[in-house]
């Protein structure tokens, strides 16, 4: 198995830098920044800690306040988001159109220049155990936090560890003069030396979630694929994205897919019903969601739906793939709220200027590359209809199932 | 250091584009309005069908009735229409709101024949049996045990605030399992009764030429008009939200244009409270502007309460920036400006989202001042979220 981790400092062993690349679209309203910085440690305590940091980057830097912080990253009428992801730290703001002088200067900011104080840490370790996450979020990130052993320094050596040259890829979209994003934030960012204080101190407890009220989820985790086109992870099977979103489609996007009319006309197990690929350590995993308020056995359920869903996926044929394909098209070329690829939540990602730049500035992370939706689009159509049943009967035969039983 | 004060003068005078974009609505003499605008930059076309509540209110024995209809018409003559859509690159989904039903379609400009087609089967009378009724009850039931936190506080405030007048669109198992087939005809005869309808196409199209082939497929409906809607009479007060984590203050509003500074109030706090959320369904009706948050119980009343003039007067100038922008934001996008229209227009063909956002950009710092005081702890619905 190839651990892809993030490639940017393997690529550049010299002088690491800061990624910076750029979606320019003189017709977008704002102009839109998004940070994806690699998680160091593949743990999930790492993850609990990048949890706590997510919370307090806002609070205050050693030149803005937290109120001008919040206040600047809104000026454009989106709210700052920063979420903690298996895989990376995602920070994404956008400011008015062509404003890349404040866009820098947040960034910088956020990078470099967060106090990560201690009250708020403190109130944040307090609040993580008990906040709640939709059903949906649980069952794409299935694991509950008690941080309550992590202290500040923990999360500021996090802080040093991962915001570091070489470990920051930066996507500006939007409003933006070719070449200048690149520009500045490079020449910004040339001289920063981080220093590197350690791992967090291991004091996180991370369980798998337990489940609320009413609402069971059962999900079905299946195979691995690399990001990087015609590289595969499991050499043996070699499977590609491209393979694994038209399976993912076709087996759990849209009213046509296999788990809408097996499990949710056939049967009536379930309301909502998806499926997606979510970043791991290895590349991008696929995932089936199913929600059900069903009392019983619910991994004797997931075992059926599992068989009832491979027999259906045996039948598929050219009318699902020509279902499956136009609505991929569709998506990329019309921006349904659909797609295959969720980073750090339960939504996938479509192709809002938000959505894209954030894809950008991850793909460039973990690949080197940039996203390209239409070449995936267009590799989607040369796949066998034979490829994408494997993929989706290995996914059913051989995959992880987790249960989150609702009280 | 970038200062704050010269950065929020010049986004003022430049914050929302002018509204240039043609539209054609016509009134047909069966009572329905068809609408069609163009928004020539668009890549898609979002067409969306609404069925006000004209004579169609709903009681506590009827509760989530009007949500099973949604979730029935929308499967088509034969059951499969979601298919049939997809494997064209459509797709299309329906959402129960307690000012009406909608129906939202989003393809390509050369696919509106076929969402013609498809909204003409959903406005056929209704084929179903007690069987497909428990079917779709059962599923049901799932989506209402999947309901979100702000939901759930949401609807919680809109109990407190308008007692049974305010009860959430989305329904009760238990009532909705009671449904017979001959009941919902009934009711889908009136909720779909062409007085009732508005029909919308937003996109890169000829507007002349779009109104004229939306009123082709309206026109020839039948139909009674079919009485009024159900007032409703706000107050403050408080309730607690069984099995969620969060709070919600809501701000009672009278109707659309008295929403205006109070949506200016909500975001300036909003932007000041880091993860917090503002939710608004415009509507002629009372109704609530509500600020929440579900990551944290008890930020949200205490950040209002304390709030001093002077950081009132600091929040003033971006909540009125923010408010533009989310509405600017939602008339720039087919599906966005679409919504607005037609929610607004089923419930009163008066109605114009250009008047929220006038209200919006008169709202000075009196207005801004007041409508935060509809925030404040005596005068505001609260929702707090409890351990189930």
């Amino acid at each position: 198995m190839i651990v892809l981790g993030l490639l940017i400092a393997s690529q550049q062993p010299a002088a690491p830098t800061v990624t910076v690349s750029e979606l320019v679209e003189p017709s977008a309203k704002q102009t839109r920044v998004e940070i994806v910085v690699g998680l160091p440690d593949q743990d999930r305590e790492t993850w609990a800690c990048a949890n706590v940091l997510a919370r307090v980057l806002t609070q205050g830097t050693h030149n803005y306040t937290s109120y001008q912080l919040l206040t600047y990253a809104t000026l454009a009428g989106d709210p700052i988001r920063i979420a903690a992801a298996q895989d990376h730290l995602r920070i994404g703001f956008a400011v008015p159109a062509g404003d890349l002088r404040l866009a820098l200067e947040l960034t910088d900011e956020l990078v470099r220049e967060a106090l990560v104080p201690e009250e708020a840490v403190t109130a944040a370790i307090d609040e993580l155990p008990f906040r709640r996450r939709s059903p949906w979020l649980e069952a794409w990130m299935p694991w509950k936090m008690d941080p309550k052993q992590l202290g500040r320094d923990d999360v500021l050596a996090l802080y040093r560890r991962a915001f570091r040259p070489g470990n920051v890829s930066i996507a500006v979209g939007g409003v933006l003069p070719q070449g200048e994003a690149r520009r500045t934030f490079a020449q910004r960012f040339a001289t920063w030396q981080a220093t590197d204080q350690g791992r967090p101190r291991r004091g996180a407890k991370v369980e798998p979630v337990t489940g609320r009220a009413g609402m069971t989820t059962i999900s079905v985790w299946g195979p691995v694929v690399s990001p990087i086109p015609a590289v595969t992870t499991s050499p043996a099977e070699s499977y590609t994205l491209a393979e694994a979103s038209l399976a993912c489609v076709m087996l759990g996007q849209g009213k046509g897919c296999s788990a809408y009319r097996v499990l949710r006309e056939r049967n009536g197990w379930s309301y909502r019903q998806e499926a997606m690929l979510r970043p791991s350590q290895d590349g991008l995993q696929a995932g089936l969601v199913f929600g059900t308020s069903m009392g019983g056995d619910a991994a004797e359920l997931a075992a059926r739906a599992r068989v009832q869903l491979a027999e259906d996926v045996g039948k598929w044929g050219e009318p699902e793939r020509l279902r499956a394909m136009e609505l991929a098209r569709a998506t990329q070329e019309l921006g349904l709220p659909l797609g295959v690829i969720a980073l750090s939540g339960e939504r996938p990602l479509s192709q809002s200027l938000e959505d894209r730049t954030y894809l950008e500035a991850y793909w460039r992370a973990r690949t080197g590359r940039s996203w390209n939706w239409k070449a995936l689009l267009d590799d989607m159509r040369r796949v066998p209809l034979e490829r994408a049943k494997a993929f989706a009967i290995e996914w059913l035969s051989t995959g992880t199932t987790t249960v989150i039983v609702g009280r | 250091m970038i200062a704050l004060a010269p950065a929020l003068g010049l986004l003022f005078l430049s914050a929302v584009p002018q509204d240039e974009s043609p539209r054609r609505r016509l009134i047909l003499e069966n009572g329905a309005i068809v609408l069609a605008e163009r928004l020539p930059e668009a890549k898609s076309l979002s067409v969306q069908l609404f069925a006000g509540v004209r004579g169609v209110s709903e009681a506590r024995e009827t509760h989530g009735w009007r949500h099973l209809l949604e979730h029935l018409v929308l499967k088509g003559s034969d059951g499969k229409l979601d298919d049939r859509m997809e494997s064209q690159g459509v797709f299309f989904t329906g959402r129960t709101y307690r000012d009406a039903i909608q129906v939202e379609f989003t393809g390509r400009t050369d696919r509106l024949e076929s969402i013609l087609d498809a909204i003409g089967e959903i406005l056929q009378p209704l084929r179903t049996t007690p069987d497909a009724i428990a079917r779709e009850a059962a599923i049901m039931r799932h989506e209402l045990a999947g309901v979100s936190d702000s939901a759930k506080l949401s609807r919680t405030a809109w109990q407190a605030a308008f007692g049974d007048a305010g009860i959430d669109p989305l329904g009760e198992a238990e009532a909705i399992a009671k449904a017979t087939p001959d009941a919902l005809e009934q009711l889908r005869q009136r909720h779909f009764s062409p007085h009732n309808l508005v029909l919308v196409v937003s996109g890169p199209i000829d507007p002349e030429r779009t109104a004229g082939i939306l009123r082709k497929r309206l026109e020839g409906l039948e139909g009674t008009e079919s009485g009024t809607r159900p007032a409703r009479i706000g107050q403050p007060g408080r309730l607690e939200a069984d099995d969620c984590f969060g709070e919600v203050r809501g701000g009672l509003v009278k109707n659309l244009r008295d929403a205006g500074a109070v949506l200016c109030a909500a975001y300036g706090v909003a932007a000041r409270l880091d993860g917090a959320y503002v939710t608004y369904t415009p509507t002629d009706e009372a109704g609530l502007v509500i600020i929440g948050r579900t990551d944290a119980n008890n930020t949200v009343g205490e950040f209002i309460d304390r709030l001093e003039e002077g950081e009132q007067a600091a929040i003033f100038p971006i909540g009125k920036l923010l408010a533009e922008r989310w509405l600017a934001g939602q008339l720039g996008t087919p599906s966005g400006s679409a919504y607005l229209r037609g929610y607004l227009q089923v419930q009163n063909a008066a109605l114009r989202p250009e008047e929220l956002l006038e209200a919006i950009r008169k709202t000075g710092w009196p207005e801004f001042k007041a409508a935060l005081g509809r925030f404040q702890k005596s005068y505001t619905v609260i929702a707090v979220g409890v351990k189930g």
